[in-house]
């Protein structure tokens, strides 16, 4: 027994064991904390200051999955029984290692020990050979510095969350305090018709000077805590950074310099302008940050056109913001995660990761995107890209255009409460040409909905005093599932029913008349509806011959494409067609009383019915086989495709003729080209 | 049945209760191109109303669309084969320009002609 050898032998041989021990021994307290740990243990775990983890929970000096393990052999320990795991954990260095560890209870004074002492035995060569430790070990530096990263963004984020509740709890008591400084106010203007002596003037000129301090006061915190859900409007980026160019400078300082650039026929943009203020201050700050002494900023406006849809962009009119500061730059790394919340560059305390995060948040509700260019020590450029804003003053078509398109047969189903509203824009809806339902409330509207006859268009408050627009939608859904719908409201806050087109208030009337016109398919180079489209689907299903269906599937991927009728010059691969069996008509006159001119036409097509086409006019009175063709322009000019299709059998012989015919817009507004392409064939039948 | 190329057989054997019953119309027109039966359905469908038109020339009165000369002359040229037969896909009739009609054309043994009117139901124009 080793008891016989005596207790100093027994000392002795303990001190050797913990002197000479490959093995990492530690002395653990009974609440668990670090007390001892051994020479070797140390070389073992790489720890080049024991100061450091010397008085820490031994289980935390663990990583949180195998925490539970530690802990479980500390309670058996606690038992007074032999407690044992299996674990991994890197070393103070960072490198890889598993243990085998024995955890034994030490002291134990009424079943309760003292101390514990704990041995971990270095196996992980039965887990990994040398060649997985190099990998291992960069896994585990990324893990650490990742759990740094979100030690430091969860702080972050408790600091964001307290400065909400605060800006919260400002919004609440402002009310309050104007009450106070109201009634403060009110008691100094009675005072002061009551005195007549300067000195008792004086006070009160004090008590004015205070309040009126006092009202700047929280008007500033007011601005401060507002929720950044500002009503959405059509802004002019242009009046926004002319506006703000002197606080941009004071807020870059003296060394920095900061120019701004403007293009030529920039849209304006859809949205909050105390949202878009907030990013280009952040952005600014950035960029100031970035260069750090002196450099210089340069401020770009610009109108883009996508042509082509890509995996951020859809076609149409964007505006671009540019920010390119000659600053550091930052490497690709970096430039790969910016825009993620709370990820920062700067120091802590000194940044949030919330700038550029919330450009990116601003850009999608924008239906935009965000470019980084940045190179080390050259600079970096950021480019805000924001759709255009549906307002068309600057693209505006003349009253009489505008006129030709409005009114017909739709009807219109108009939800708003407010009585003034309501009938304002119905007013202008009538004066139109447009029947108009009116509605005040989510229910009435349900109501007319049924009992309609027929409804084109729905316009509605989001918020109504009872229900909201959102209820309408849904009801209407139902029972018109492709029913193209408005919304207006004074703010975004509420949820707008995806897909659907908004508009702030207060209305703009052209911008309101564009968008009906629009909504009803009447502006089909801007915007195909969901029911033009469907028409223009059952048509490809009839399609017989192999080369229309080519034809048409590729006119049909554009229009999906692009959202609007294509031109002449988007469906390139349109000439093989025309040129073997097609032709292209040229539309004129006026939106009501149309002229057709043949700009186009192939050798086939006039051979078959015997006269030159090309140049010439196709007016009421032209017809075909098969009817009226000019029944197929008409329908064509709604920007829905037409086929027919004709199959003969007679004496043994066979004729077919198979015909598509589908708008274009070259003007990007209404139909400016009809495509016909045809195919005939004649056989034994 | 729409599709089958025997289908004029098997509407001479039908009856006019019959006929009504199809889910497709059915329009006989003699040799001069009166319509001589007009089914309950395509009546209704076409928005022409019940039997009216018996008597009246289906061309001139009743769808002036289809009377354009070279229609015209396709049909008197070949309905005294035997073996005519004429398929047409269309998009609007007399009634809404919307409709999508599958047209057949059959004659028969004594000249008159058989026409089968199928319509895609105008899910969109009912919106």
């Amino acid at each position: 027994m080793w008891a016989e050898l005596g207790l100093q032998t027994m000392q002795e041989a303990l001190e050797a064991l913990i002197a000479h021990s490959p093995d990492c021994i530690k002395i653990i307290d009974h609440d668990g904390y670090l007390v001892k740990m051994s020479p070797k243990g140390q070389v073992a775990m790489e720890v080049n200051h024991l100061g450091a983890i010397i008085g820490a929970k031994w289980h935390e000096l663990w990583p949180m999955s195998t925490r539970p393990l530690v802990l479980k052999a500390l309670d058996e320990a606690r038992l007074g029984r032999h407690g044992a795991f299996r674990g991994f954990c890197p070393t103070a260095a960072g490198n890889p290692r598993w243990w085998q560890v024995d955890v034994s209870p030490l002291g134990v004074v009424e079943g309760r020990a003292s101390h514990f002492l704990a041995v971990s035995r270095d196996i992980s060569h039965l887990y990994v050979d040398g060649s997985q430790v190099e990998t291992l070990r960069a896994m585990v530096a990324d893990l650490s510095a990742e759990r740094e990263r979100l030690l430091e963004a969860k702080a972050d984020e408790e600091h964001s969350e307290r400065l909400r509740l605060l800006g919260r709890f400002v919004g609440s008591i402002i009310h309050d305090l104007n009450n106070v400084l109201a009634a403060m106010q009110s008691a100094s203007s009675l005072l002061r018709r009551r005195i007549d002596d300067g000195v008792s003037a004086d006070i009160l000129d004090h008590v004015d000077q205070a309040v009126t301090y006092g009202s700047q006061l929280t008007r500033q915190l007011l601005d401060l805590s507002r929720r950044d859900e500002g009503s959405v409007e059509s802004l002019d980026l242009a009046d926004v950074l002319e506006r703000d160019a002197d606080l941009l400078r004071h807020l870059v300082g003296r060394a920095i310099t900061i120019d701004f650039c403007r293009g030529e026929e920039v849209p304006p943009v859809l949205a909050s302008s105390s949202r878009i203020r907030s990013v280009i201050f952040n952005l600014i700050a950035n960029s100031r940050d970035a260069i750090g002494g002196e450099g210089a900023i340069r401020i770009e406006l610009n109108r883009r056109t996508v042509a082509d849809p890509s995996e951020r962009l859809q076609p149409g009119e964007y505006v671009e913001l540019s920010f390119v500061d000659n600053g550091c730059g930052m490497p690709p790394e970096v430039v790969a995660r910016l825009g993620e919340p709370f990820f920062t560059t700067k120091g802590r305390g000194k940044g949030t990761g919330l700038g550029l995060a919330s450009a990116f948040e601003l850009a999608e509700l924008c239906d935009g995107t965000v470019e980084i260019e940045s190179q080390l020590g050259v600079g970096t450029t950021i480019r805000l890209i924001l759709a255009a804003s549906a307002a068309y003053t600057q693209y505006a078509l003349s009253d009489n255009r505008l006129s030709s398109i409005q009114g017909g047969d739709a009807t219109i189903l108009l939800v708003e409460d407010s009585d003034m509203l309501r009938q304002h824009i119905g007013e202008k809806l009538k004066s139109g040409g447009y029947t108009v339902l009116e509605a005040i409330s989510a229910k009435s509207a349900i109501a007319l909905a049924v009992g309609a006859a027929s409804i084109d268009l729905l316009i509605s408050d989001l918020q109504l005093d009872q229900g909201s627009g959102a209820e309408v939608a849904r009801e209407l859904r139902n029972r018109y599932p492709l029913l193209p719908m408005i919304f207006v409201s004074g703010s975004v806050g509420e949820a707008l029913p995806e897909g659907e087109i908004f508009l702030p208030k207060p209305v703009d009337t052209n911008l309101l008349n564009l968008t009906v016109a629009e909504q009803l398919g009447r502006l089909p180079g801007k915007r195909l509806t969901s029911a033009q489209r469907a028409r223009s689907d059952r048509v490809e299903r009839r399609i017989k011959a192999k080369d229309l269906i080519l034809c048409f599937g590729e006119w049909r991927s554009l229009c999906n494409d692009l959202g609007r009728l294509p031109s002449q010059g988007e469906f390139t691969s349109l000439k093989p067609y025309i040129e073997r069996s097609g032709y292209v008509v040229e539309v004129g006159g006026t939106t009501a009383v149309p002229v057709f001119k043949f700009s186009a036409a192939s050798e086939a097509v006039e051979t078959k019915l015997g006269r030159p086409l090309l140049g010439t006019y196709i007016t009421a009175r032209d017809e075909e086989s098969l009817g009226s063709v000019t029944d197929a322009l008409q329908r064509c000019l709604k920007g829905i495709a037409y086929h027919d299709y004709l199959a003969l059998n007679a004496r043994g012989v066979s004729t077919t003729f198979e015909r598509i015919m589908f708008p274009l817009s070259d003007d990007g507004w209404f139909v400016t080209h009809i495509v016909g392409v045809t195919k005939f064939s004649e056989g034994k039948g | 049945m729409f599709d089958r190329p025997d289908v004029a057989a098997i509407m001479e054997a039908l009856s006019c209760d019959e006929i009504d019953q199809l889910p497709f119309g059915a329009i006989k027109l003699d040799k001069d191109d009166r319509v001589v039966f007009y089914s309950k359905r395509e009546a209704i469908a076409s928005g022409m109303g019940e039997r009216g038109q018996v008597g009246r020339d289906f061309f001139k009165d009743i769808a002036p669309c289809f009377a354009t000369d070279e229609f015209l002359g396709l049909v008197a040229e070949a309905r005294s084969a035997p073996d005519f037969s004429m398929e047409l896909y269309k998009i609007g009739d007399f009634a809404d320009s919307e409709a999508e009609l599958h047209i057949r054309l059959f004659s028969t043994h004594d000249q008159a002609l058989w026409m089968l009117i199928e319509r895609e139901s105008d899910m969109v124009a009912a919106n």
